[in-house]
């Protein structure tokens, strides 16, 4: 079975242990089988806190990082190349801490409105800088994932096929495709073909509604979705994301836009999503079933 | 019946004399009704010779801007706001004077990705604004559009409950809601529920795919914004809008975040779009026919 997981923003935008704590309990409370830790800064996780407080509350953890326009594999200047290398390396360590085997995430740019289209060595430098990254999470034992993101949060990664594209070019089999509804509502053209292309690839999943609120309440066909991840084979992680000003505080609101308040209860959000995932996903591999 | 039109960013990149011939020689012969002029400057905006380019392709105008950083009367800096206002001000009158009735858009706040929510006191002046500029769109004869565009593009104005709430404070019938599929797509909950809610304020629709590409090539499911439409009696127009790196210059590509060319060749583009949208209106129209009763066939 596909594991269940929510994203840790969901509970608090705060990861101090107390934090922490209250978050990870309540997702294993919830019934989840993962919860996903955002790494905002590779330097000041606690890998090994973190791994300790899931493994008391028995449940499973998972890790996502998005690089800012200071540590950025796309920038021209050599500096914040550099701070991106350094930092997607220290993220590594930090991801072993954790006992996790894989991390993924906007790790080819920064989550940043770009101003300009990037140049030919612009493209050139983020897939040597990421063949070089997946050969430190390789020394390491990780994998490594690329979730493309729609046009207003980042560029070079926007779909699938791009992603795909980068992954096939380093030709390193510890990279996959992180894929998010989300993002993909906007950027994809079909995104059932864009899976089948690309399936031998894709090796966890972000559920987000079109809307980023609760799931199954917007424009998104998960149904859709689910069979033709089914179809493909997917074996991988489920991860709800769903975002509220109710509990982000204004750096992250400002971060992804997030004008709105979808909802002010986060335990009902969650179990929402989850009932929500358990019916549709089961059904969706049933129905790959032969008569 | 809506009248089907065309933004005239799928065909040039700016509106010198030669685009706008360009431009509205190619919307004719695509088959359209319509152009959406795209005013970015008003003291550039051609007024007199958009107006006679039309008449002479057989066209009707409708009008298109955006607010920006420098120019926007959502602003708390003073100087900003009065530059944005000035701006849809003057949008106004080179609306008139192209002939169009109608200029929809980002007119409530500048077209970019804000770093913060709106803070308190934004929402009251752009209403205290709006009413100002609807007496001058009124004494033009012009009505003036609130786009609800995404959460990348504006803060304050993402849905048509937003929008529609405005126009409603304002209580001007010159203020409209100017709808889009592709922000929709974006921002909505059930996109039907928001039509049926919002329909006797909607004033202008864009057709946009998920992705700005070809139409009926994304995500959108255009029979559920279709039927809403029709089962509400619209009959204003339908402006189809896509973009690519192939027709927009640097400025325009990157003010709309297009990293790509979504697609290469304007003029089948524009025949295809065309054919897809009263496809589906008519499709739309015809499921209303469900309403009435069908002849019942009986065994003899």
């Amino acid at each position: 079975m596909n594991k269940l997981g929510i994203h840790g923003l969901v509970f608090s935008d705060r990861w101090d242990e107390a934090n922490a704590k209250a978050a990870i309990d309540q997702a294993a409370w919830l019934g989840f089988d993962v919860i996903e830790v955002l790494m905002f800064d590779p330097y000041t996780t606690d890998g090994a806190m973190l791994r300790r407080l899931a493994e008391d509350a028995g449940i499973g953890l998972a890790v996502g990082m998005a690089l800012g326009v200071d540590s950025d594999l796309a920038s021209e200047d050599p500096d914040k190349l550099a701070r991106g290398e350094k930092a997607l390396r220290r993220a590594f360590e930090v991801t072993g801490e954790m006992g996790l085997g894989q991390i993924s995430g906007l790790v080819y740019a920064a989550l940043n409105r770009y101003a300009a289209a990037p140049t030919a060595s612009q493209r050139e430098q983020v897939t040597e800088a990421l063949g070089r990254a997946a050969g430190h999470a390789k020394e390491l034992g990780l994998r490594f994932g690329l979730e493309p993101v729609n046009r207003y949060e980042s560029y070079i990664v926007n779909t699938l096929d791009e992603a795909g594209g980068i992954i096939r070019a380093i030709g390193a089999d510890n990279m996959f495709i992180h894929l998010d509804t989300f993002h993909m509502n906007i950027e994809e053209g079909d995104y059932v073909s864009a899976i089948a292309r690309n399936a031998d690839l894709i090796g966890y999943v972000h559920l987000a509604e079109s809307h980023r609120g609760l799931l199954g309440t917007g424009n998104f066909d998960f149904g859709k979705l689910f069979r033709a991840l089914a179809r493909g084979g997917y074996r991988g992680g489920f991860t709800v994301e769903t975002f509220s000003s109710s509990v982000l505080g204004p750096e992250i609101v400002g971060g992804v836009g997030l004008w709105r308040t979808p909802w002010t209860d986060a335990d009902e959000a969650a179990s929402s999503a989850l009932a929500f995932m358990q019916s549709e996903i089961a059904l969706a591999y049933q129905a790959q079933n032969v008569w | 019946m809506p009248q089907f039109g065309i933004h005239a960013l799928v065909f040039v990149s700016d509106w010198s004399e030669a685009s706008i011939t360009n431009a509205t020689q190619r919307t004719a012969a695509a088959g359209y009704d319509l152009i959406e002029a795209v005013i970015f400057d008003p003291a550039e905006a051609r007024p007199e010779f958009t107006a006679k380019a039309a008449s002479k392709a057989g066209l009707g105008v409708v009008t298109g801007m955006a607010q920006n950083a420098g120019a926007d009367l959502s602003s708390a800096d003073p100087d900003i706001a009065r530059r944005g206002e000035a701006l849809v001000a003057d949008a106004i009158r080179a609306t008139r004077d192209m002939g169009s009735t109608r200029l929809g858009g980002v007119t409530h706040t500048a077209m970019h990705r804000y770093a913060d929510a709106p803070a308190p006191g934004t929402r009251e002046r752009v209403i205290e604004a709006y009413g100002r500029l609807s007496a001058i769109a009124a004494a033009a004869g012009v009505r003036l559009g609130i786009e609800a565009v995404n959460r990348y593009e504006s803060n304050l104005v993402n849905t048509l409950d937003d929008a529609a709430a405005i126009v409603r404070e304002v209580g001007s019938d010159a203020l409209f809601v100017h709808m889009d599929t592709f922000h929709m797509n974006i921002e909505e909950h059930d996109v039907g529920e928001a039509i049926d809610r919002n329909i006797g304020l909607v004033g202008h629709v864009h057709f946009g795919e998920s992705h700005r590409g070809y139409l009926g090539s994304g995500s959108i499911d255009f029979p559920a914004y279709s039927r809403a439409l029709m089962r509400n009696g619209y009959d204003g127009p339908i402006v189809f809008e896509a973009f690519s790196s192939a027709v927009l210059d640097a400025g325009a590509a990157n003010a709309l975040a297009t990293w790509r060319a979504h697609w290469l060749d304007s003029d089948d583009l524009a025949r295809k779009a065309l054919a897809f949208m009263r496809s589906e209106i008519d499709a739309a129209q015809h499921s209303l026919d469900a309403r009435q009763a069908f002849a019942r066939r009986e065994s003899v």
